[in-house]
Protein backbone atom coordinates (compact mmCIF):
# COMPACT_ATOMS: atom_id res chain seq x y z
CA UNK A 1 0.00 0.00 0.00
CA UNK A 2 2.36 2.47 0.67
CA UNK A 3 4.33 1.68 -1.99
CA UNK A 4 1.78 2.47 -4.10
CA UNK A 5 1.53 5.77 -2.93
CA UNK A 6 5.12 6.61 -3.14
CA UNK A 7 5.32 5.55 -6.81
CA UNK A 8 1.53 7.74 -7.52
CA UNK A 9 3.56 10.42 -5.78
CA UNK A 10 6.84 10.41 -7.63
CA UNK A 11 4.62 10.22 -10.98
CA UNK A 12 4.77 13.75 -13.07
CA UNK A 13 1.72 15.56 -14.00
CA UNK A 14 1.64 18.51 -16.94
CA UNK A 15 0.64 21.47 -15.03
CA UNK A 16 -0.17 24.85 -16.36
CA UNK A 17 0.31 28.63 -14.48
CA UNK A 18 -1.01 31.46 -15.79
CA UNK A 19 0.22 34.72 -13.74
CA UNK A 20 -0.95 38.36 -13.77
CA UNK A 21 2.29 40.31 -13.54
CA UNK A 22 1.58 44.00 -12.06
CA UNK A 23 1.68 46.85 -14.98
CA UNK A 24 4.00 49.53 -13.15
CA UNK A 25 6.50 47.64 -13.87
CA UNK A 26 8.34 48.42 -17.01
CA UNK A 27 8.18 46.35 -20.62
CA UNK A 28 12.11 46.31 -20.20
CA UNK A 29 12.49 45.15 -16.99
CA UNK A 30 9.78 42.52 -16.94
CA UNK A 31 11.87 39.48 -18.64
CA UNK A 32 13.79 39.51 -14.98
CA UNK A 33 10.16 38.97 -13.86
CA UNK A 34 9.88 36.00 -16.06
CA UNK A 35 13.24 34.46 -14.96
CA UNK A 36 12.42 34.97 -11.61
CA UNK A 37 9.09 32.81 -12.23
CA UNK A 38 10.60 29.89 -14.50
CA UNK A 39 14.13 30.30 -11.89
CA UNK A 40 11.03 29.17 -9.25
CA UNK A 41 9.63 26.60 -11.37
CA UNK A 42 13.27 24.83 -12.48
CA UNK A 43 14.51 25.02 -8.85
CA UNK A 44 11.40 22.67 -8.09
CA UNK A 45 12.12 20.40 -11.29
CA UNK A 46 10.18 21.88 -13.74
CA UNK A 47 10.93 20.70 -17.33
CA UNK A 48 8.89 23.52 -19.51
CA UNK A 49 6.48 21.74 -22.22
CA UNK A 50 5.39 25.20 -23.74
CA UNK A 51 4.96 28.88 -22.47
CA UNK A 52 3.84 32.59 -23.49
CA UNK A 53 5.55 35.45 -22.23
CA UNK A 54 3.89 38.04 -20.84
CA UNK A 55 2.24 40.95 -22.74
CA UNK A 56 0.15 43.40 -21.78
CA UNK A 57 -3.94 43.13 -21.34
CA UNK A 58 -6.82 45.51 -19.88
CA UNK A 59 -8.32 43.70 -16.94
CA UNK A 60 -12.40 42.75 -17.05
CA UNK A 61 -12.59 44.41 -14.28
CA UNK A 62 -10.26 46.40 -11.39
CA UNK A 63 -8.17 44.44 -9.23
CA UNK A 64 -6.14 45.04 -6.24
CA UNK A 65 -3.29 43.58 -4.60
CA UNK A 66 -2.40 44.09 -1.00
CA UNK A 67 1.29 45.23 -0.70
CA UNK A 68 2.18 46.11 3.26
CA UNK A 69 0.01 48.46 3.71
CA UNK A 70 -0.96 49.35 0.53
CA UNK A 71 -3.98 48.51 -1.23
CA UNK A 72 -2.96 48.70 -4.87
CA UNK A 73 -5.81 48.73 -7.60
CA UNK A 74 -4.85 47.67 -11.21
CA UNK A 75 -6.66 47.42 -14.62
CA UNK A 76 -3.73 46.46 -16.87
CA UNK A 77 -1.43 43.77 -15.90
CA UNK A 78 0.96 41.68 -18.17
CA UNK A 79 -0.53 37.87 -18.48
CA UNK A 80 1.56 35.16 -19.17
CA UNK A 81 1.55 31.48 -18.96
CA UNK A 82 4.27 28.48 -18.74
CA UNK A 83 3.15 24.76 -19.51
CA UNK A 84 5.58 22.33 -17.32
CA UNK A 85 5.69 18.45 -15.96
CA UNK A 86 6.28 18.24 -12.23
CA UNK A 87 5.92 16.42 -9.82
CA UNK A 88 2.62 17.34 -7.26
CA UNK A 89 4.31 17.46 -4.38
CA UNK A 90 6.72 20.34 -5.39
CA UNK A 91 3.61 22.36 -6.92
CA UNK A 92 2.58 23.01 -3.29
CA UNK A 93 6.06 24.40 -2.93
CA UNK A 94 5.64 26.89 -6.22
CA UNK A 95 2.28 27.65 -5.18
CA UNK A 96 3.43 28.98 -1.36
CA UNK A 97 6.49 30.81 -3.08
CA UNK A 98 3.80 32.46 -5.55
CA UNK A 99 1.76 33.77 -3.06
CA UNK A 100 4.14 35.84 -1.20
CA UNK A 101 5.55 37.17 -5.05
CA UNK A 102 4.73 41.33 -4.90
CA UNK A 103 5.08 41.56 -8.34
CA UNK A 104 2.39 38.83 -9.26
CA UNK A 105 -1.35 40.51 -8.91
CA UNK A 106 -3.15 36.68 -9.40
CA UNK A 107 -1.93 33.07 -10.33
CA UNK A 108 -3.59 29.93 -11.30
CA UNK A 109 -1.74 26.72 -11.26
CA UNK A 110 -4.27 24.43 -13.26
CA UNK A 111 -3.93 20.31 -14.83
CA UNK A 112 -3.82 20.06 -18.20
CA UNK A 113 -2.70 18.52 -21.13
CA UNK A 114 0.53 18.55 -22.53
CA UNK A 115 -1.18 19.09 -26.28
CA UNK A 116 -1.90 22.74 -27.65
CA UNK A 117 -5.29 23.39 -25.96
CA UNK A 118 -5.86 26.68 -27.87
CA UNK A 119 -8.53 25.48 -30.79
CA UNK A 120 -7.91 27.28 -34.12
CA UNK A 121 -11.74 26.26 -35.17
CA UNK A 122 -13.55 29.21 -35.77
CA UNK A 123 -16.44 29.07 -32.83
CA UNK A 124 -20.17 28.99 -33.70
CA UNK A 125 -22.09 32.35 -33.02
CA UNK A 126 -25.18 31.50 -30.67
CA UNK A 127 -25.83 35.13 -29.40
CA UNK A 128 -26.97 35.84 -32.99
CA UNK A 129 -29.74 33.06 -33.21
CA UNK A 130 -31.13 34.91 -29.70
CA UNK A 131 -34.52 36.71 -30.73
CA UNK A 132 -34.21 39.93 -31.43
CA UNK A 133 -37.31 42.88 -30.32
CA UNK A 134 -38.94 43.52 -33.16
CA UNK A 135 -38.23 47.98 -33.58
CA UNK A 136 -35.55 47.60 -31.36
CA UNK A 137 -31.75 47.76 -32.23
CA UNK A 138 -31.09 45.24 -35.44
CA UNK A 139 -34.34 46.35 -37.42
CA UNK A 140 -33.61 49.93 -37.08
CA UNK A 141 -29.66 49.12 -38.24
CA UNK A 142 -31.57 47.67 -41.57
CA UNK A 143 -33.72 50.49 -42.44
CA UNK A 144 -30.69 52.74 -42.70
CA UNK A 145 -28.66 50.64 -44.67
CA UNK A 146 -31.72 50.37 -47.10
CA UNK A 147 -32.06 54.24 -47.47
CA UNK A 148 -28.26 54.29 -48.26
CA UNK A 149 -27.32 52.97 -51.91
CA UNK A 150 -28.74 55.92 -54.12
CA UNK A 151 -25.98 58.04 -55.42
CA UNK A 152 -26.87 61.45 -55.78
CA UNK A 153 -26.83 61.16 -59.90
CA UNK A 154 -29.76 58.85 -59.13
CA UNK A 155 -31.48 61.67 -56.98
CA UNK A 156 -31.35 64.16 -59.80
CA UNK A 157 -32.76 61.67 -62.34
CA UNK A 158 -35.84 60.82 -60.27
CA UNK A 159 -36.51 64.27 -59.03
CA UNK A 160 -36.14 65.56 -62.63
CA UNK A 161 -38.64 62.50 -63.80
CA UNK A 162 -41.35 63.72 -61.50
CA UNK A 163 -41.09 67.05 -62.55
CA UNK A 164 -41.77 66.31 -66.19
CA UNK A 165 -45.22 64.30 -64.89
CA UNK B 1 -31.31 19.44 -33.73
CA UNK B 2 -28.30 21.59 -32.35
CA UNK B 3 -24.64 19.15 -32.15
CA UNK B 4 -22.38 19.50 -29.20
CA UNK B 5 -19.91 21.89 -30.77
CA UNK B 6 -16.68 20.67 -28.71
CA UNK B 7 -17.89 16.75 -29.87
CA UNK B 8 -18.03 17.60 -32.79
CA UNK B 9 -14.31 19.74 -33.86
CA UNK B 10 -13.48 16.73 -31.61
CA UNK B 11 -12.24 19.31 -28.31
CA UNK B 12 -11.36 17.21 -25.24
CA UNK B 13 -9.66 19.89 -23.18
CA UNK B 14 -11.79 23.58 -22.99
CA UNK B 15 -8.71 26.12 -22.17
CA UNK B 16 -9.52 29.17 -20.22
CA UNK B 17 -6.86 30.81 -22.26
CA UNK B 18 -8.94 30.33 -25.38
CA UNK B 19 -11.53 33.91 -24.53
CA UNK B 20 -12.37 34.21 -27.85
CA UNK B 21 -14.12 31.05 -27.84
CA UNK B 22 -15.82 31.33 -23.91
CA UNK B 23 -17.34 34.77 -25.05
CA UNK B 24 -19.70 32.62 -27.73
CA UNK B 25 -20.79 30.83 -24.71
CA UNK B 26 -21.47 34.02 -23.12
CA UNK B 27 -24.78 36.54 -23.05
CA UNK B 28 -24.31 40.37 -23.68
CA UNK B 29 -24.26 40.22 -19.60
CA UNK B 30 -21.54 37.85 -19.33
CA UNK B 31 -23.59 35.17 -17.97
CA UNK B 32 -22.96 31.38 -19.80
CA UNK B 33 -25.41 30.45 -22.20
CA UNK B 34 -27.59 27.53 -21.24
CA UNK B 35 -27.36 23.89 -22.71
CA UNK B 36 -30.57 24.39 -24.25
CA UNK B 37 -29.36 27.15 -26.39
CA UNK B 38 -25.80 25.82 -27.33
CA UNK B 39 -26.41 22.01 -27.66
CA UNK B 40 -23.63 21.33 -25.38
CA UNK B 41 -23.28 17.62 -23.99
CA UNK B 42 -23.62 17.73 -20.27
CA UNK B 43 -20.35 17.01 -19.46
CA UNK B 44 -18.91 19.67 -22.17
CA UNK B 45 -20.82 21.94 -20.37
CA UNK B 46 -19.13 21.41 -17.05
CA UNK B 47 -15.74 22.14 -18.54
CA UNK B 48 -17.10 24.86 -20.51
CA UNK B 49 -18.01 26.17 -16.27
CA UNK B 50 -15.29 25.56 -15.12
CA UNK B 51 -13.05 27.05 -17.94
CA UNK B 52 -14.92 30.36 -17.78
CA UNK B 53 -14.64 30.42 -14.24
CA UNK B 54 -11.08 30.25 -14.83
CA UNK B 55 -11.07 33.15 -17.02
CA UNK B 56 -13.20 35.18 -14.48
CA UNK B 57 -10.73 35.06 -11.80
CA UNK B 58 -7.75 35.58 -14.15
CA UNK B 59 -9.37 38.67 -15.54
CA UNK B 60 -9.94 37.72 -18.98
CA UNK B 61 -13.91 37.72 -18.72
CA UNK B 62 -16.07 40.02 -16.88
CA UNK B 63 -18.40 38.33 -14.12
CA UNK B 64 -20.84 41.17 -14.94
CA UNK B 65 -21.06 43.03 -18.29
CA UNK B 66 -23.61 45.99 -18.80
Amino acid sequence: MTEKIQVEQAENRIYELGYLVVSSIPEEKLPAEVTIIKDLLETNGAVFVSEESPRLKPLAYQMTKIVGPKHLKFDTAYFGWVKFEMNPVSVEVVKKTLERNDSVIRFILVKTVRENTMSVIKAPNYRSEEKSIPGIGTDAKKEVVVKSPMTEAELDKTIEQLIVE
Amino acid sequence: MKQCYFSQNNIKYIDYKDVELLKKFLNPHARMLSRKKTGVTAKNQRKLAEAVKRARVMGLLPFVSR
